[in-house]
Parts: structure tokens; sequence; C-alpha cells
């Protein structure tokens, strides 16, 4: 270490080592939902429509357009998410209160508000989960997410 | 008994403490080195750094992911509100209400450290292409040498979440660089 990275911790351990001395961490806390490191089994759920898969090469993720005008999306893992964002040619709007079936209790989780796809089923969505993805398609081209599903194709 | 280099005496927490700062503190260094040339803005964010961690640390679980990950979580969050207040004008007045001015000999060294960090900021210039998001992400894996497991903590995301970006950004680099040959 340098100098100042000496310094630095003198200065520290002066002013709050002999409370951290002291100090002990709180017991343990209760252990994350399963499913948010698992993420699979899953509610039921119903999707009509025609499936247009890609192609066999880029087999990660498949694009339903619904005959009520939605659009159901299911993708292999997490990584696929990309992908999708491509193959939609549109932006993925996702408001607060979007319902998440990934709880194997059954447990509906609502969303918060996400600047994107992605940013939303990284807090939802383990790498390897296949996941069923609800949308609306919007007048302007734009899709409003509409719930999520885990362990479904 | 103290580790090595450990100062004899620490104990409990504060022993702990120590030895993850002794580990760590060149790495958090070197983050902040890549970011801005000034020493003395290096010290101030490695300071801010280390004191919201050793002010937080008895809520820090091991358990639940290393202290390189926790480390680099908060010095992105001190960098991010470094970017505010700079943006707001308010870093000097912040410097002035009671941060410790380098010394000549630590302001050299740190000179050093950042120097060494010269090419690590090529690098970032050179992902200005790459959305912020994912020029981060680059950074803590492939520069700053993070375990993705470490990044992904550090960023606040799934190690999912944290593939999709890492792929997209080696693919555009990948992108960039055949473009630059063709």
């Amino acid at each position: 270490m340098n100098k100042f990275e000496e310094q630095l911790l003198d200065d520290l351990m002066r002013d709050h080592g002999p409370r951290l001395a002291v100090a002990r961490r709180p017991g343990p806390r209760p252990e994350k939902p399963t499913w948010i490191a698992t993420g699979v089994v899953a509610l039921a759920g119903v999707t009509v429509g025609a499936v247009l898969l890609v192609p066999s090469d880029s087999p990660a993720y498949a694009v339903t357009d619904n005959k009520d005008g939605t659009v159901t999306v299911s993708v292999d893992n997490a990584s696929a998410v990309d992908d999708v964002d491509k193959q939609l040619r549109g932006p993925v709007r996702v408001s607060a209160g979007v319902p998440v079936h990934c709880d194997p209790s059954g447990v509906v989780r609502l969303l918060p508000q996400r600047e994107s796809l992605e940013a939303a089923l990284s807090e939802v969505v383990g790498a390897e989960v296949p996941t069923r993805i609800r949308m609306r398609k919007n007048d302007d081209g734009s899709f409003t997410l509409t719930g999520v599903e885990c362990g479904k194709k | 008994m103290a580790e090595a280099g450990q100062r004899p005496g620490a104990s409990g927490l504060a022993a702990e403490f120590e030895q993850i700062y002794r580990a760590h503190v060149q790495e958090v260094t070197a983050y902040f080195a890549r970011r801005t040339a000034d020493p003395q803005t290096v010290a101030d964010l490695t300071a801010d750094t280390f004191v919201r961690a050793i002010t937080s640390f008895p809520t820090f679980d091991p358990a639940r992911g290393s202290p390189r990950g926790w480390l680099f979580g908060i010095a992105r969050r001190v960098f991010a509100q470094h970017c505010e207040r700079v943006s707001r004008g308010q870093d000097v007045t912040a410097r002035l209400a009671g941060r410790r001015e380098l010394g000549v000999d630590e302001a050299a060294e740190l000179v050093v450290r950042i120097d060494a960090e010269c090419r690590g900021r090529e690098l970032l210039d050179g992902m200005a292409a790459l959305a912020p998001a994912d020029r981060e992400a680059v950074e803590l894996v492939d520069i700053a040498g993070l375990e993705r497991t470490e990044a992904a903590a550090a960023l606040g995301i799934s190690s999912g979440a944290l593939r999709i970006r890492l792929f997209r950004a080696r693919a555009k680099l990948r992108k960039i660089v055949g473009e630059e040959h063709e």
C-alpha cells in the first residue's frame, strides 16, 4: 500500500476501529425465496395464436402474435432477451404493477416500473429458466409488458 | 492473532475489515484512477468508499457475496454521486467542507497509480460506443478482473442480466473492431 492508503487505514481505524472491534453482525436473515435462485415451476397459463418460431439455428426464443393484438414471447433463458428486443423492432415499456408468476408457491409478484425489458427480467428470471413474456402491441410500434411466467415456454 | 501486515490489537470485525481493506484498496483506487486523472479526486472517492464501507460493515454478510463485489458496489455509487455533484457544481464546496488534502508524497504516489491505469482509461474511452451499463459490465469483468458473480453483485443485477450485458457489449465491440479492419 502507498502512503495515502496507509494513512486512510489509520484514519478509518482511529475513527471507527473501537466501535467495530466490539460490534457484532446481526443474526442470519431469512433466505431469499427459493424462486429467485431457481426460478422453476410456475402457474398454468393459456396462450392462443399462431407460433412464429425463429430459425432453428437460433432456438432461444419464439414470438407469438395473438389474435387479440397481444404478443407472447417465449425465451429459453434470460440471455435471449437481447435477441427478443431486436425481433420486436420496438421498445418495450415496463409500467409498475406487471404481475410476475415465478414463485413456486404461487405468490404473484408485481414489478416496479423499469426502463427496459432486460432490467425488469433481470430481477425475476434466472439465467437458464424458460420464461413466457406477455406484451401488448401499441399503436406507435412500442410494446407494453403485461405479464411474466417462469417455467413456461 | 493478527494477520501479516495487520496492526497489533485489531480484533473482531475491525480485524476483518482491515484484512479486506488491505486486500482490495488498490483495486478500488485503480477503479477511480481509471475515471479521473486528478489525484485529490481519486483520494477523496477512495476515502468516501471506505468510510461508507467501514460504517456499514456490521451489516455486510459474507455469506451473501464477496467483499470485493460489495466494495465495488459502494465504489460505483460513490462515483455516481460524485458525478451528480460535479454536474451541479457542488464538488468544490464538498471538498472545502472537510476533506483531508493530500500531502506532496501521497499525491506523487497516487500519480504513479493513476499513470498505471492510463491503459485502462484508454480502454474505457474506446468503449464509448457502448451503453453505460454495458461498458460498466465489461470494465468490472474484463479490466478490473472481478468474477462474474462479484460484478453482478456490484452492479446490483442478476448473473443472467450481467451475462446479457457482457454478450451484447462484446458483440458490439467485435462489430466495431471488424468495421475498423474492413
